[in-house]
């Protein structure tokens, strides 16, 4: 039974493996380089959001299941506090869609949103790219969850996205992961300004 | 099953049946998928032809590198197997070496794996040819694809956006065809380039034999 299966499959089994070392080679010699691209694009979200020269530090908190989550407090050149900013992912239409949330210095208002990753419909979803559709969350109030609607003024800085149209799964998916974000950052500014007492 | 090696005239042929006979796009209508969803501009376009040119030389290498093993009901799979991990050391290479193009073509990069030019082609030639004749008609489809793919991405970039390859190239006062952008205007490009297509060759025949 077996020898006849391996006679069948010998080449499969070989060739898997041979290809599974080739793919696992090529990964490791190019991981360096798409980390340092992934970082990039970090770094260019930080400074569109914060100024160009602000420095941030990693700290840790933890979130709704209690895992240990990394946000950045960013500081100005003089110092001064800037405000907060966390990567954050979480299920979009097509793929996992990573967000940067920047808040203020108090966690009272969202200072914006950069798409740091997604997969997205193009001509659909991904207009979650846009930076007039980003720059509605910028200004809304940290303090009450963002509600999704279908029609409004794109222009009002309250706590009502649009959505795209086309595009409400995405456009509701991004809403529910900066809706989360802000609920991790308030968390870890609550703690901090209690061990700050 | 295997033939014996064809002599390199022979084999030159395929990249030329390749490239405009059996052109992937303009005759076979194969790949359909990735003509459509990523010829919004020229850049997006020629990237994906050139990964997927990649995918078929790499694969129809080793695919008929093993010709004489594959047995059978197996073929398939070992065809799948072997596409799928050129397309993934291509998206590798992407994302390291062109990030803001992956990020652009997305998921349509990983997709290669599933597209019937490259399937088919080891299935009608790479499995059955010596190594040199299937270089060469994995070159030449995927050159005739690429082609075909930058073409289309051409058209489509100038009514769109009035630009090409990112520089402006419309004058001042056109106005943008947005249809371009979207699916609908992938199909009525399509269509229409393949009508022109058909017409050459009607009028090579007729000129041939009139």
């Amino acid at each position: 039974m077996l020898i006849n299966f391996l006679k069948q499959s010998w080449l499969v089994i070989v060739s898997s493996l041979v290809f599974g070392v080739l793919v696992a080679v090529v990964h490791g010699q190019l991981a360096g380089r798409i980390g340092a691209n992934e970082r990039s694009v970090f770094e260019g979200a930080m400074q569109a959001t914060f100024v160009a020269n602000a420095r941030s530090q990693e700290r840790s908190t933890v979130d709704g299941e209690g895992n240990s989550v990394p946000y950045y407090l960013v500081e100005g050149p003089e110092g001064q506090k800037l405000g907060y900013a966390i990567e954050i992912v979480g299920s979009g239409f097509v793929d996992k869609i990573k967000l940067l949330v920047s808040v203020g210095p108090k966690a009272e208002k969202i200072l914006g949103i950069a798409v740091l990753k997604s997969s997205e419909t193009p001509g659909y979803g991904d207009d979650i790219n846009d930076p007039l559709w980003e720059a509605q969350f910028a200004g809304a109030a940290a303090t009450e969850k963002l509600e999704v609607i279908t029609t409004g003024d794109v222009g009002r800085v309250d706590n009502q996205i649009v959505a795209i149209t086309g595009a409400t799964i995405s456009s509701e998916a991004v809403a529910s992961i900066v809706n989360k974000a802000i609920g991790i950052l308030r968390g870890a500014v609550e703690e901090r300004s209690v061990d700050d007492k | 099953m295997a033939e014996s090696n064809l002599l390199p005239c022979e084999a030159l042929s395929h990249f030329g049946r390749g490239l405009w006979q059996e052109n992937a796009i303009f005759r076979q209508l194969l790949g359909m998928c990735p003509t459509l969803a990523v010829t919004g501009a020229l850049q997006p376009a020629l990237t994906m032809g050139v990964a997927t040119t990649f995918v078929l030389v790499c694969s129809a290498l080793v695919v008929s590198a093993m010709r004489n093993l594959l047995v059978g009901h197996l073929r398939i799979l070992m065809f799948t197997l072997t596409i799928a991990t050129f397309v993934t050391i291509a998206d590798l290479l992407l994302r390291a070496y062109l990030p803001a193009m992956s990020a652009r073509l997305g998921p349509y990069v990983p997709l290669i794996i599933v597209n019937c030019v490259i399937i088919g082609r080891a299935e009608a030639c790479a499995s059955r040819q010596g190594m040199f004749t299937s270089l060469s008609d994995a070159l030449g489809t995927g050159l005739g694809f690429t082609l075909g793919l930058c073409v289309l991405g051409a058209v489509r970039e100038v009514m769109a956006d009035g630009t090409l390859w990112t520089h402006a190239v419309m004058p001042d006062g056109f106005v943008n065809w947005n249809v371009m952008k979207l699916p609908a205007g992938a199909f009525l490009t399509l269509g229409i380039l393949l009508g022109l297509v058909n017409q050459c060759s009607l009028r090579k025949k007729k000129a041939g034999t009139g």
